[in-house]
Protein backbone atom coordinates (compact mmCIF):
# COMPACT_ATOMS: atom_id res chain seq x y z
CA UNK A 1 0.00 0.00 0.00
CA UNK A 2 1.97 2.98 -1.33
CA UNK A 3 -0.36 5.47 0.82
CA UNK A 4 1.08 3.87 4.43
CA UNK A 5 4.86 3.98 3.15
CA UNK A 6 4.77 7.78 4.86
CA UNK A 7 3.51 6.60 8.06
CA UNK A 8 5.88 5.92 11.04
CA UNK A 9 5.47 2.45 11.97
CA UNK A 10 4.08 2.20 15.92
CA UNK A 11 7.39 0.76 17.15
CA UNK A 12 9.29 3.91 16.05
CA UNK A 13 7.01 6.51 17.55
CA UNK A 14 6.76 4.25 21.25
CA UNK A 15 10.70 4.10 21.42
CA UNK A 16 10.87 7.63 20.70
CA UNK A 17 8.32 8.28 23.64
CA UNK A 18 10.04 6.34 25.77
CA UNK A 19 13.11 8.59 25.13
CA UNK A 20 11.38 11.81 25.93
CA UNK A 21 10.20 10.71 29.04
CA UNK A 22 12.08 12.49 31.91
CA UNK A 23 14.21 10.16 33.59
CA UNK A 24 13.55 11.14 37.25
CA UNK A 25 9.58 10.68 37.19
CA UNK A 26 8.31 7.76 39.65
CA UNK A 27 6.28 6.09 37.50
CA UNK A 28 2.39 5.95 38.98
CA UNK A 29 1.19 2.33 37.57
CA UNK A 30 3.95 -0.84 37.12
CA UNK A 31 4.77 -1.11 33.52
CA UNK A 32 2.57 -3.80 32.76
CA UNK A 33 3.16 -3.24 29.16
CA UNK A 34 7.02 -3.79 29.27
CA UNK A 35 6.67 -6.67 31.41
CA UNK A 36 4.02 -8.66 29.30
CA UNK A 37 6.84 -6.98 26.16
CA UNK A 38 9.61 -9.16 28.11
CA UNK A 39 7.64 -11.99 28.97
CA UNK A 40 6.86 -12.39 25.50
CA UNK A 41 9.29 -11.77 23.83
CA UNK A 42 11.75 -13.55 25.89
CA UNK A 43 9.76 -16.68 25.62
CA UNK A 44 10.41 -19.79 23.75
CA UNK A 45 7.11 -19.49 21.98
CA UNK A 46 7.85 -16.95 20.31
CA UNK A 47 10.65 -18.05 18.12
CA UNK A 48 8.88 -20.87 17.62
CA UNK A 49 6.07 -18.52 15.94
CA UNK A 50 7.99 -15.99 14.34
CA UNK A 51 10.14 -19.16 13.05
CA UNK A 52 6.93 -20.74 11.18
CA UNK A 53 5.57 -17.80 10.07
CA UNK A 54 8.28 -17.24 8.25
CA UNK A 55 9.75 -20.68 7.13
CA UNK A 56 6.85 -22.00 5.66
CA UNK A 57 5.63 -19.89 2.47
CA UNK A 58 2.25 -18.97 2.38
CA UNK A 59 1.55 -19.21 6.03
CA UNK A 60 1.03 -16.28 7.20
CA UNK A 61 -2.37 -15.38 4.60
CA UNK A 62 -3.32 -19.36 5.49
CA UNK A 63 -3.66 -18.34 8.98
CA UNK A 64 -5.49 -14.53 8.84
CA UNK A 65 -7.61 -16.46 6.35
CA UNK A 66 -8.76 -19.51 8.90
CA UNK A 67 -9.17 -15.93 11.38
CA UNK A 68 -11.25 -14.57 9.27
CA UNK A 69 -13.02 -17.33 8.32
CA UNK A 70 -13.77 -17.79 12.18
CA UNK A 71 -15.01 -14.11 12.35
CA UNK A 72 -17.52 -15.39 9.65
CA UNK A 73 -18.92 -18.19 11.59
CA UNK A 74 -18.79 -16.18 14.93
CA UNK A 75 -21.62 -13.78 13.00
CA UNK A 76 -22.89 -16.51 11.55
CA UNK A 77 -23.43 -17.86 15.21
CA UNK A 78 -23.55 -15.53 17.84
CA UNK A 79 -24.46 -11.69 15.87
CA UNK A 80 -27.44 -13.41 13.45
CA UNK A 81 -28.44 -15.04 17.00
CA UNK A 82 -28.61 -11.81 18.57
CA UNK A 83 -30.23 -10.05 15.30
CA UNK A 84 -33.38 -12.91 15.61
CA UNK A 85 -33.34 -12.03 19.46
CA UNK A 86 -33.85 -8.40 18.59
CA UNK A 87 -36.64 -10.04 15.69
CA UNK A 88 -34.44 -8.43 12.90
CA UNK A 89 -33.26 -11.49 10.86
CA UNK A 90 -34.60 -15.15 10.53
CA UNK A 91 -37.85 -14.54 11.95
CA UNK A 92 -38.95 -18.06 10.50
CA UNK A 93 -36.95 -19.80 13.02
CA UNK A 94 -37.71 -20.21 16.50
CA UNK A 95 -34.81 -18.49 18.81
CA UNK A 96 -34.25 -21.26 21.49
CA UNK A 97 -33.81 -23.71 19.34
CA UNK A 98 -31.58 -21.46 16.86
CA UNK A 99 -29.90 -20.83 20.53
CA UNK A 100 -29.17 -24.67 21.01
CA UNK A 101 -28.10 -25.07 17.62
CA UNK A 102 -25.23 -22.23 16.77
CA UNK A 103 -23.84 -21.95 20.42
CA UNK A 104 -21.95 -25.07 19.44
CA UNK A 105 -20.96 -23.71 16.56
CA UNK A 106 -19.88 -20.36 18.45
CA UNK A 107 -17.96 -22.52 21.38
CA UNK A 108 -15.67 -24.20 18.62
CA UNK A 109 -14.94 -21.32 16.69
CA UNK A 110 -13.37 -19.27 19.78
CA UNK A 111 -10.38 -21.97 19.95
CA UNK A 112 -9.53 -21.64 16.50
CA UNK A 113 -9.69 -17.70 16.55
CA UNK A 114 -7.37 -17.84 19.51
CA UNK A 115 -4.82 -20.45 18.23
CA UNK A 116 -4.85 -18.69 15.00
CA UNK A 117 -4.78 -14.74 16.65
CA UNK A 118 -1.89 -15.94 18.56
CA UNK A 119 0.44 -17.36 16.30
CA UNK A 120 0.64 -13.45 15.22
CA UNK A 121 1.17 -12.02 18.93
CA UNK A 122 3.53 -14.50 19.70
CA UNK A 123 5.68 -13.97 16.90
CA UNK A 124 5.65 -10.01 17.24
CA UNK A 125 4.73 -9.34 20.39
CA UNK A 126 5.46 -5.83 21.03
CA UNK A 127 3.73 -4.80 17.42
CA UNK A 128 0.60 -5.50 19.69
CA UNK A 129 1.30 -4.84 23.04
CA UNK A 130 2.41 -1.37 22.77
CA UNK A 131 -0.77 -0.77 19.76
CA UNK A 132 -3.48 1.06 21.37
CA UNK A 133 -5.94 -0.90 18.91
CA UNK A 134 -4.80 -3.73 19.74
CA UNK A 135 -5.63 -3.04 23.44
CA UNK A 136 -9.22 -2.06 22.86
CA UNK A 137 -9.70 -4.85 20.81
CA UNK A 138 -8.47 -7.01 23.86
CA UNK A 139 -11.10 -5.43 26.11
CA UNK A 140 -13.91 -5.46 23.55
CA UNK A 141 -12.97 -9.31 23.29
CA UNK A 142 -13.45 -10.08 26.88
CA UNK A 143 -16.26 -7.81 27.56
CA UNK A 144 -18.06 -9.38 24.99
CA UNK A 145 -17.29 -13.19 25.67
CA UNK A 146 -18.48 -12.69 29.16
CA UNK A 147 -21.80 -11.52 27.59
CA UNK A 148 -21.81 -14.23 25.16
CA UNK A 149 -21.68 -16.48 28.04
CA UNK A 150 -24.36 -14.67 30.02
CA UNK A 151 -26.60 -14.91 26.99
CA UNK A 152 -26.10 -19.07 26.88
CA UNK A 153 -26.52 -19.23 30.91
CA UNK A 154 -30.22 -17.36 30.13
CA UNK A 155 -30.77 -18.82 26.90
CA UNK A 156 -33.72 -20.24 28.71
CA UNK A 157 -35.07 -17.21 28.70
CA UNK A 158 -35.84 -17.89 24.77
CA UNK A 159 -38.47 -20.25 25.21
CA UNK A 160 -40.54 -17.43 25.80
CA UNK A 161 -43.33 -16.00 23.32
CA UNK A 162 -42.28 -12.56 23.55
CA UNK A 163 -38.78 -12.15 24.83
CA UNK A 164 -37.98 -9.43 27.69
CA UNK A 165 -35.95 -6.46 27.18
CA UNK A 166 -32.79 -7.44 29.18
CA UNK A 167 -32.94 -10.01 27.24
CA UNK A 168 -32.66 -7.98 24.06
CA UNK A 169 -30.24 -5.50 25.29
CA UNK A 170 -28.26 -8.04 26.60
CA UNK A 171 -28.35 -9.26 22.55
CA UNK A 172 -27.55 -5.81 21.73
CA UNK A 173 -24.53 -5.83 23.75
CA UNK A 174 -23.24 -8.85 22.38
CA UNK A 175 -24.13 -8.16 18.51
CA UNK A 176 -22.16 -4.68 18.72
CA UNK A 177 -19.50 -6.30 21.14
CA UNK A 178 -18.09 -8.95 18.02
CA UNK A 179 -18.77 -5.95 15.53
CA UNK A 180 -16.74 -4.23 17.53
CA UNK A 181 -13.93 -6.70 18.29
CA UNK A 182 -13.92 -8.06 14.39
CA UNK A 183 -13.70 -4.28 13.58
CA UNK A 184 -10.75 -3.36 15.43
CA UNK A 185 -8.91 -6.33 15.04
CA UNK A 186 -8.94 -5.44 10.87
CA UNK A 187 -7.39 -1.51 12.44
CA UNK A 188 -4.43 -2.99 14.37
CA UNK A 189 -2.72 -2.58 10.79
CA UNK A 190 -3.84 0.55 10.52
CA UNK A 191 -3.40 2.34 14.51
CA UNK A 192 -1.10 4.81 12.99
CA UNK A 193 -3.75 6.94 11.24
CA UNK A 194 -5.99 7.45 14.20
CA UNK A 195 -3.35 7.86 16.86
CA UNK A 196 -0.41 9.51 14.85
CA UNK A 197 -1.90 11.16 11.83
CA UNK A 198 0.34 12.79 9.65
CA UNK B 1 -6.56 -11.04 -25.98
CA UNK B 2 -6.66 -11.80 -22.36
CA UNK B 3 -2.94 -9.70 -21.77
CA UNK B 4 -4.51 -6.94 -23.84
CA UNK B 5 -7.37 -6.46 -21.14
CA UNK B 6 -4.98 -7.24 -18.33
CA UNK B 7 -2.06 -4.13 -19.71
CA UNK B 8 -5.07 -2.09 -20.52
CA UNK B 9 -4.48 1.38 -20.15
CA UNK B 10 -8.14 1.62 -18.53
CA UNK B 11 -7.31 0.48 -15.21
CA UNK B 12 -4.37 2.82 -14.85
CA UNK B 13 -6.65 5.87 -15.69
CA UNK B 14 -8.88 4.72 -12.45
CA UNK B 15 -5.93 4.66 -10.34
CA UNK B 16 -6.21 8.44 -11.41
CA UNK B 17 -9.88 9.61 -10.40
CA UNK B 18 -10.13 12.01 -8.01
CA UNK B 19 -11.96 9.38 -5.78
CA UNK B 20 -9.18 6.20 -6.82
CA UNK B 21 -6.87 9.48 -5.38
CA UNK B 22 -8.97 10.29 -1.78
CA UNK B 23 -9.60 6.74 -1.05
CA UNK B 24 -5.73 5.75 -1.58
CA UNK B 25 -4.22 8.67 0.29
CA UNK B 26 -6.58 8.95 3.61
CA UNK B 27 -7.83 7.06 6.48
CA UNK B 28 -10.91 5.95 3.88
CA UNK B 29 -8.49 3.30 2.41
CA UNK B 30 -8.57 1.66 5.94
CA UNK B 31 -12.51 2.72 6.83
CA UNK B 32 -13.56 0.82 3.67
CA UNK B 33 -11.25 -1.60 4.36
CA UNK B 34 -12.83 -2.82 7.86
CA UNK B 35 -16.14 -2.28 6.29
CA UNK B 36 -15.27 -4.61 3.37
CA UNK B 37 -14.49 -7.21 5.75
CA UNK B 38 -17.25 -6.78 7.93
CA UNK B 39 -19.68 -7.29 4.75
CA UNK B 40 -18.01 -10.39 3.79
CA UNK B 41 -18.10 -11.89 7.18
CA UNK B 42 -22.13 -11.11 7.31
CA UNK B 43 -22.36 -12.33 3.90
CA UNK B 44 -20.28 -16.01 4.56
CA UNK B 45 -21.95 -15.97 8.07
CA UNK B 46 -25.30 -16.60 6.60
CA UNK B 47 -24.47 -18.28 3.60
CA UNK B 48 -22.69 -20.45 5.65
CA UNK B 49 -26.29 -21.57 7.45
CA UNK B 50 -27.70 -21.60 4.05
CA UNK B 51 -25.15 -24.40 2.58
CA UNK B 52 -25.54 -26.37 5.28
CA UNK B 53 -28.89 -26.76 5.37
CA UNK B 54 -28.62 -27.21 1.24
CA UNK B 55 -26.03 -29.75 2.15
CA UNK B 56 -28.57 -31.35 4.68
CA UNK B 57 -25.92 -31.30 7.63
CA UNK B 58 -27.81 -28.60 9.68
CA UNK B 59 -31.15 -26.84 10.47
CA UNK B 60 -33.02 -29.62 8.90
CA UNK B 61 -36.22 -29.18 10.66
CA UNK B 62 -36.60 -26.01 8.28
CA UNK B 63 -37.07 -26.29 4.79
CA UNK B 64 -34.87 -24.45 2.48
CA UNK B 65 -37.65 -21.95 1.36
CA UNK B 66 -37.98 -20.35 4.79
CA UNK B 67 -34.02 -20.00 4.98
CA UNK B 68 -33.62 -18.52 2.00
CA UNK B 69 -36.43 -16.00 3.17
CA UNK B 70 -34.59 -15.52 6.03
CA UNK B 71 -30.88 -15.53 4.79
CA UNK B 72 -30.88 -14.22 0.90
CA UNK B 73 -31.79 -10.83 1.88
CA UNK B 74 -28.81 -10.10 4.52
CA UNK B 75 -26.62 -12.15 2.25
CA UNK B 76 -27.34 -9.73 -1.14
CA UNK B 77 -27.45 -7.09 0.92
CA UNK B 78 -23.64 -7.36 1.97
CA UNK B 79 -22.75 -8.68 -1.05
CA UNK B 80 -23.59 -5.38 -2.30
CA UNK B 81 -21.66 -3.61 0.23
CA UNK B 82 -18.97 -5.97 0.04
CA UNK B 83 -18.81 -5.26 -3.95
CA UNK B 84 -19.01 -1.74 -3.92
CA UNK B 85 -16.05 -1.40 -0.84
CA UNK B 86 -14.06 -3.92 -2.77
CA UNK B 87 -14.47 -1.31 -5.91
CA UNK B 88 -13.48 1.47 -3.67
CA UNK B 89 -10.47 -0.55 -3.06
CA UNK B 90 -9.76 -1.67 -6.25
CA UNK B 91 -9.36 1.58 -7.71
CA UNK B 92 -6.59 2.52 -6.01
CA UNK B 93 -4.18 0.25 -7.40
CA UNK B 94 -6.46 -1.11 -10.40
CA UNK B 95 -3.72 -2.17 -13.05
CA UNK B 96 -1.63 -4.16 -10.54
CA UNK B 97 -4.18 -5.54 -8.91
CA UNK B 98 -5.08 -6.96 -12.48
CA UNK B 99 -2.13 -8.35 -12.85
CA UNK B 100 -1.83 -9.93 -9.50
CA UNK B 101 -2.10 -13.85 -9.90
CA UNK B 102 -4.22 -13.57 -5.94
CA UNK B 103 -6.48 -10.85 -7.09
CA UNK B 104 -7.04 -12.95 -10.64
CA UNK B 105 -7.54 -16.13 -8.64
CA UNK B 106 -10.06 -14.20 -6.75
CA UNK B 107 -12.24 -13.20 -9.35
CA UNK B 108 -12.11 -16.65 -10.96
CA UNK B 109 -13.55 -18.21 -7.78
CA UNK B 110 -16.12 -15.92 -7.79
CA UNK B 111 -17.02 -16.51 -11.22
CA UNK B 112 -17.46 -20.31 -10.21
CA UNK B 113 -19.50 -19.15 -7.47
CA UNK B 114 -22.00 -17.78 -9.40
CA UNK B 115 -22.40 -20.33 -11.86
CA UNK B 116 -22.58 -22.89 -8.60
CA UNK B 117 -25.00 -20.66 -7.29
CA UNK B 118 -27.03 -20.36 -10.58
CA UNK B 119 -27.35 -23.83 -11.29
CA UNK B 120 -28.28 -24.84 -7.74
CA UNK B 121 -31.09 -21.93 -7.97
CA UNK B 122 -32.48 -23.14 -11.82
CA UNK B 123 -32.53 -26.84 -10.70
CA UNK B 124 -34.34 -26.61 -7.14
CA UNK B 125 -37.03 -23.82 -8.84
CA UNK B 126 -37.24 -26.29 -12.11
CA UNK B 127 -37.90 -29.80 -9.82
CA UNK B 128 -39.74 -27.50 -7.49
CA UNK B 129 -37.39 -29.20 -4.82
CA UNK B 130 -37.27 -25.88 -2.27
CA UNK B 131 -39.92 -27.59 -0.13
CA UNK B 132 -39.07 -31.19 0.52
CA UNK B 133 -37.44 -33.17 2.83
CA UNK B 134 -33.72 -33.26 2.86
CA UNK B 135 -33.58 -36.96 2.71
CA UNK B 136 -35.45 -36.69 -0.59
CA UNK B 137 -33.16 -34.25 -1.78
CA UNK B 138 -30.61 -34.39 -5.02
CA UNK B 139 -27.07 -35.68 -3.89
CA UNK B 140 -25.90 -33.48 -6.62
CA UNK B 141 -27.64 -30.44 -4.90
CA UNK B 142 -26.14 -31.03 -1.76
CA UNK B 143 -22.84 -31.40 -3.24
CA UNK B 144 -23.55 -27.83 -4.34
CA UNK B 145 -23.65 -26.25 -0.78
CA UNK B 146 -20.39 -27.68 -0.03
CA UNK B 147 -18.60 -26.64 -2.97
CA UNK B 148 -20.58 -23.03 -2.10
CA UNK B 149 -18.38 -22.89 1.17
CA UNK B 150 -15.33 -24.27 -0.45
CA UNK B 151 -15.45 -22.06 -3.02
CA UNK B 152 -16.35 -19.06 -1.18
CA UNK B 153 -12.85 -20.32 1.52
CA UNK B 154 -11.04 -20.21 -1.93
CA UNK B 155 -12.08 -16.30 -2.66
CA UNK B 156 -10.96 -15.02 1.19
CA UNK B 157 -8.22 -16.59 0.86
CA UNK B 158 -7.12 -15.20 -2.73
CA UNK B 159 -8.47 -11.92 -1.16
CA UNK B 160 -6.30 -11.86 1.75
CA UNK B 161 -3.57 -13.46 -0.37
CA UNK B 162 -3.71 -10.11 -2.50
CA UNK B 163 -2.48 -7.76 0.24
CA UNK B 164 0.71 -10.13 0.43
CA UNK B 165 1.43 -9.69 -2.98
CA UNK B 166 0.44 -6.03 -3.48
Amino acid sequence: MSSLKNVKPVSDIVSNNKNNQLPDTEPFLPDIAGSLSDFFSNSPLREFSDNLLRSVPGLPPVVQTIHLLGVAVIVGSMVFLCLRILGLAANRQDPYEMAQRLFPWFFSAIPVMFISGALFFLARPQRYIYNPIFTIKTVAFLLTIFASFWLWKYSSELKTNTIRLPTKLLAAVVMSGWVITALAGRWIAYSDYIFWPE
Amino acid sequence: MINAVLTHEFWLSLEYLPLAEQIGATWWFPLINSLHVLAISFMLGALLMLDLRAAGVAANRYSIKDLCKDFLPWIWASFVVACITGIALFITRASAHMLNPAFQWKMLLMVLAALNMVMFHWQTTRYRLADIQPENFPVMLKWSGIVSLLLWAGVTLAGRWVGHIV
